[in-house]
């Protein structure tokens, strides 16, 4: 979709001005107005639209302030972009998915292990609901172990953008660089912010440095290895905590019940305000009956802060979201060692798994009112509405005896990528079933029905060296499937490379699509230009046959006998690595482009052959089969024609970009002559319509029926 | 204990990835703006907009109300506190009400159409989830429902799909279930700046619809008995339509009027399929069966509504004559036309995929020609001459809206006169003598089984294979899962329950969503016997 140039201009907007959009936007203006120099990133949700933003920003609002932008490889590449902040006093901030944190952290381990002169941001896109594909993990334990400091915002447009700005300045007191976490639902708030003045970056593609320092000391090689350590525990963190205090990161709510409090964090504040909303401890704006600490900052603590709201308390509740639960252990300690005696529940009495939304956890704040002393009356109240989202839930989930159907996400109409899976499984009724190892990204969705080609997601890049071992020792054939942008994100060398060496029995399908359509169409090393829009092209082939592959093949994936062909002799060849590059760009981002350009080609007069597909309803008896090997959004359900059968046949709707696919099917697995594919000619020249006519004319005596076509 | 009345307002919007929410929810926000509120909006991205479920959420928050104090949104609808479901797709909104959504607080403002599910699709027989249940889960966890089929809306009116938002707004709008009034939408529209002209006609559309009080579209409305004949009699030539209305009024006088249709369609199918005679040998059937109804003590004549249904469509098998007959009948053309939304500018080709195999084409030939050459394939000695596993297939793509593709269907519907000496037809109508004795033989001994074996016949469909495994798959649900049952249950002098739920348990597998259903209601079968026996 894009960001339009109306919301991009507000990114100008001085002191006092009124921004509205999204959280991306919100980020990027907060980028500008802490003068950055430099930004980068690797596309994953829910960071990806901050790498739109940025992307579609940069020609007419960076460029000209001279800000770079780095297409970044991968999560390292990325990571690594920070290096130019170590000695330089040049802000810079990198993103990436919760997961990219793990591609990231070597270089991550070094640059904090150096430290930082310029502000260093990176925007983690935690998602610890899951909302895309990765796992349930926190990014803190990565800071911990680096020491780096975490900035965890409340989900508040303007807080989201006031909080960029104090991480870069917490990052240069403290010399850390600063992760700063950007939660699912955060990354997409719709809302307005209050502006300020931008700021010009000290050091940029305009103001260029002109002597570079050669400082050893700031080299993670012994023995500055050891200063970096001693520096990060005795110089960095205390500074930190210092920054942390002075500027008031972290916000203190007064309420009446002295003897009471509840620590929570980021956004989790806005879910546990509204749990205790629902409870009638709370108001809407944030008066509270209970003490309330939010932090803000979730490393480091600050041991001053958080014994200053522990004293003279009874009992203390932490919300903290996800495993490990390193705050509250941290806290615990903290009570110890100053001998407060009171006391803390956690995860003790709060669900130990799963996204913290108001109602999960509901039964548990509630659980923690009760044990301090209240009336009965107030008690029984308590009990009643913490427990009330519960029942109402199970009541709602136990209603229907049937439960209402999965819906899960599928290839969309016309997608080059199902062809290929829709081949092995055709293929699959004589050879039998392979081993298929997936990777990230579009095709992760052939694991679904209806195809359920999925053994195993090892993580980016890596689907084809994950059945190393099975290649050797199982009597099965692996097939692993990888995308182009994670070809060149790290599948060359992690998988390809890895594969060549080994001499691994195994085959790899590549799905060349030109774009990263998973994270909404980002350009990829392999669309011929990047994210810059400069024209750069590599090529999957040549690099592959620099790797040493000797066996590749390219397909067109419309062309599903074709494909059957090459992925047959793949089968039969049962030696060595096989590579078989699918080439066809995602259908998505074609018709888009095309659309535009096809309505002014027949609005100009131009002849124009469109395809589309149909099924004829008499025809089809509605086994289905098609839908079992296909999985197109266009090819459903209607009722049969004829009351005498009730169940329903299948229908292709108008959305059909007429790819041709389930007429190949219908060809290839050889189902049922029910499918037609229709040629439309707009704008007919004097030889269509003369051959129309000759042609209605001849039909006519033969049928004798008043041919009407 | 804080006061928790107050003048939020909370909206959860459940679709379908892919159908625009996000742009819902951007003029919901900017409506809300304009009208002075606090608003947050949240989408929500990810894999979840490749045709996946998908929700969005709103609050919202009169400035006027809250005294210039800040309002601490939540990024997560909480069960049982929604105040507005607007719902994209009718699925949609049983899920979110299936996970608390909905509560006596809520309104509900949603589109009944559907977009089907993967998982809908790829059952044998139909796996669409039923709308009545989705009904009854809306009004159990509503105040207010109010529903509109917005896409039939659009596309009466002409609109693509992607209008089901806009009239959407419009329902909203005109419903008043938000504090907003009708020209903060529009304006709202205007701003977001999505297309513009087409969206404000959409938000018309169903404004009007809903304001205008139009009832809920009632489910389809019964058939009206005279234009269904007409219909169907009108499609036949000259002699066989005053056929066709002799036996319609025979049909009128023996039978009752939940079967008419029933039998007048399938009178029709056949004359269309083959003649008078073949259309007078099913009636006879049907005619039977129908004593067996009205003996029985039930009453009703559930036994003959799967009989005649099933008896019809079996004895109207798809061989290659049907097909072409099909392909090129003259409404064939006209339904495209109106489907692909082609004027009368455009110039336009059909071109159909066929692939026949080896059996449907000589299936076509006569029996006593083409019987010994089966028997000669089925020996060892052509086994080693033609080693091949796979059946041979002939693919082709016939322009049928040209001379040569036409002339070929229309040469093939003229076999017709051979069809009744067909390989094919003996073949097929084996199957139909098993069918009629089976469903006699089980309702002697007990009526509910008889029915469930009349009904089970419906599992024969498809070409080709498909069709030789669904043949397959009957004969051994008849053998090898009710007969067994049936025989042990008769010997124990009991009432069949056992016989009826596993029957029913064992159709539900073969209709599932494997081709090897009929396996695993086989086993269920003898492992129920081997229990039992014990």
């Amino acid at each position: 979709m894009g960001y339009s140039k109306e919301l991009l201009e507000q990114l100008n907007y001085g002191e006092g001005e009124t921004l509205y959009g999204d959280t991306p936007l919100a980020i990027l203006k907060a980028f500008l107005q802490s003068g950055v120099s430099y930004l980068g990133g690797y596309p994953g949700s829910p960071t990806a639209g901050l790498i739109d933003v940025i992307s579609d920003a940069y020609e007419p609002v960076l460029k000209k302030k001279g800000i770079y932008f780095d297409c970044s490889g991968n999560e390292a590449s990325a990571a690594a972009l920070l290096s130019a902040s170590i000695s330089y006093p040049m802000r810079g901030c990198v993103n990436w998915k919760i997961v990219g944190t793990n591609v990231a952290s070597d270089a991550l381990s070094h640059i904090s292990s150096s430290g930082v002169t310029g502000g260093a941001l990176i925007i983690v896109g935690e998602d610890y609901g899951c909302d895309s594909t990765c796992v349930a993990e926190r990014a803190l334990p990565f800071a911990l172990k680096s020491t780096m400091a975490v900035i965890d915002p409340r989900g508040d447009l303007e807080h989201v953008a006031k909080m960029v700005e104090a991480g870069f300045e917490l990052s240069e007191y403290s010399n850390m660089p600063v992760m700063y976490l950007l939660s699912t639902r955060v990354a997409h708030i719709m809302n307005k912010m209050t502006c300020r003045d931008n700021k010009e970056p000290k050091i940029s593609m305009i103001n260029r440095l002109d002597d570079l320092i050669t400082d050893l000391e700031k080299i993670p090689l012994p023995p500055f290895t050891f200063d970096h350590e001693k520096k990060k525990y005795h110089e960095r963190i205390p500074a930190a905590k210092r920054f942390i205090l002075e500027r008031k990161l972290n916000e203190f709510f007064e309420g009446a019940e002295s003897s009471m409090g509840i620590i929570t964090h980021g956004m989790i504040y806005n879910s546990l305000m509204r749990c205790l909303y629902n409870l009638g401890e709370a108001s809407l704006y944030g008066e509270c009956r209970v003490p309330i600490l939010n932090l803000n900052v979730t490393n480091p603590l600050v041991p001053e802060e958080i014994i200053l709201f522990l004293r003279d308390k009874k009992a203390v509740l932490i919300v903290e979201e996800g495993m490990p639960n390193l705050m509250e252990e941290q806290i615990r300690a903290i009570a110890q060692r100053a001998k407060l005696g009171l006391d803390i529940f956690g995860k003790d009495i709060l669900p130990q798994a799963g996204e913290y939304t108001p109602d999960h956890i509901a039964k548990g704040v509630g659980q923690f009112l009760l044990k301090n002393t209240l009336s009965d009356y107030e008690k029984e109240r308590i009990k009643e509405r913490s427990e009330f989202t519960e029942k109402h839930k199970e009541r709602a989930a136990n209603f229907l005896k049937q439960p209402v159907t999965k819906r899960n996400p599928v290839f969309c109409t016309g997608c080059p990528e199902r062809p290929i899976f829709t081949a092995i499984k055709i293929l699959e009724e004589d050879y039998g079933r392979s081993y298929y190892a997936s990777d990230i990204g579009c095709y992760s969705m052939s694991g679904l029905p209806p195809f359920d080609l999925s053994n195993s997601i090892t993580g980016m890049g890596i689907g084809l060296a994950s059945a190393g071992a099975l290649s050797r020792m199982a009597n099965k054939r692996v097939i692993s499937f990888m995308g182009d942008g994670t070809f060149w994100h790290s599948g060359l060398t992690s998988s390809v490379a890895n594969a060549v060496y080994n001499n691994q029995n195994a085959i790899l399908i590549i799905l060349e699509n030109f774009w990263t359509s998973m994270t909404g169409h980002h350009e990829n090393p392999a669309s011929g230009k990047n994210m810059r829009q400069e024209g750069v092209g590599m090529d999957i082939e040549k690099a592959l046959r620099g790797a040493g592959v000797r066996w590749i093949k390219t397909v067109d994936p419309y062309d599903l006998r074709e494909s059957m062909e090459v992925l047959g002799e793949a089968y039969e060849e049962d030696e060595g690595l096989r590579v078989i590059i699918s080439r066809g760009e995602c259908q998505l981002e074609k018709t888009r482009r095309e659309k535009i350009v096809l309505k002014k080609n027949i609005k100009d007069g131009r002849r124009i052959v469109q395809k589309k597909l149909g099924v004829d309803p008499d025809v089809c008896t509605g086994d289905h089969s098609c839908m079992r090997f296909n999985g197109c959004p266009s090819l459903t359900l209607k009722d049969s024609p004829t009351i005498l059968r009730d169940d329903p046949v299948a229908h292709i709707e108008h959305s059909c970009v007429g790819c041709g696919l389930c007429g190949e099917i219908a060809h290839a697995a050889v189902l049922c002559p029910s499918f037609y594919r229709v040629e439309i000619i707009d704008n007919p020249s004097l030889f269509d319509r003369i051959g129309a006519k000759i042609n209605r004319s001849l039909l006519h005596m033969v049928s004798r029926n008043g041919w009407s076509g | 204990m804080m006061q928790n009345k107050s003048d939020l307002i909370k909206i959860f919007i459940p679709a379908v990835g892919g159908q625009g929410g996000g742009v819902l929810t951007e003029w919901l926000v900017q409506a809300f703006f304009l009208e002075e509120y606090d608003v947050q909006g949240i989408s929500l991205p990810g894999l979840s907009q490749r045709g996946g479920s998908t929700v969005y959420y709103l609050e919202a928050h009169p400035k006027s109300a809250s005294g210039n104090r800040q309002i601490i949104f939540a990024q997560f609808p909480v069960p049982g506190e929604v105040d507005v479901i607007i719902s994209q797709e009718f699925l949609e909104l049983g899920r979110a009400l299936q996970l608390g959504y909905g509560s006596d607080k809520t309104t509900i403002v949603t589109s009944t159409h559907r977009v089907f599910s993967t998982l809908e699709k790829m059952p044998v027989g139909s796996g669409i989830y039923a709308d009545e249940n989705l009904r009854k889960i809306a009004s159990s966890f509503s105040s207010r429902f109010i529903e509109i089929d917005a896409l039939k809306l659009s596309r009466e009116n002409g609109m693509d799909e992607l209008a089901v938002n806009a009239i959407l707004l419009g329902a909203v709008s005109a419903s008043g279930v938000l504090p907003l009034r009708r020209e903060s939408f529009v304006e709202s529209v205007e701003k977001v700046g999505v297309s513009v002209k087409a969206s404000i006609r959409a938000f018309e559309v169903g404004y009007e619809h809903v304001s205008s009080r139009k009832s809920p579209d009632q489910k389809k409305s019964a058939l009206v008995w005279d234009s269904f004949i007409r219909e169907r009699a009108d499609k036949l030539e000259d002699y066989a339509r005053e056929e066709y209305l002799g036996r319609v009024s025979r049909i009128e006088a023996e039978f009752p009027s939940n079967l008419r249709e029933i039998l007048a369609e399938s009178v029709f199918r056949l004359l269309e399929y083959q003649d008078t005679g073949y259309a007078d040998e099913y009636m006879e059937e049907v005619r039977a069966v129908y004593e067996i109804d009205e003996r029985s003590k039930s009453g009703g004549s559930r036994l003959t509504e799967h009989y005649a249904k099933n008896l019809a469509l079996l004895m109207s098998y798809e061989d290659g004559i049907r097909v072409a007959e099909l392909k090129i009948k003259s409404d064939r053309f006209k339904r495209i036309k109106e489907e692909m939304r082609l004027r009368d500018d455009q110039v336009f080709k059909v071109i159909d995929y066929l692939k026949p195999d080896a059996e449907e084409l000589y299936g076509l030939l006569p029996y006593f020609l083409v019987a010994p050459m089966v028997r000669f394939t089925e020996t060892g000695l052509f086994k080693k001459i033609w080693p091949r596993k796979k059946p041979l297939t002939f693919g082709q793509t016939p322009t049928t809206t040209s001379f040569s593709g036409y002339t070929m269907f229309w040469l093939l519907t003229r076999m017709k006169f051979m069809r009744r000496h067909s390989f094919r037809y003996r073949k097929e109508h084996a199957l139909i003598k098993k069918y009629k004795e089976s469903v006699k033989y089980y309702v002697s001994l007990d009526y509910r089984v008889g029915c469930l074996v009349a009904k089970s016949a419906s599992m024969v469909k498809g070409y080709g294979k498909v069709r030789r495994r669904t043949m397959n798959a009957f004969a051994r649900f008849i053998d090898n899962v009710i007969f067994p049952l049936a025989e042990f249950e008769k010997s124990k002098r009991k009432n069949y329950d056992i016989t009826l739920e596993i029957g029913e348990e064992a159709l539900k597998l073969i209709s599932g969503e494997t081709v090897d259903g009929i396996d695993k209601a086989e086993k269920m079968a003898r492992e129920i016997l081997e229990q039992r026996a014990a």
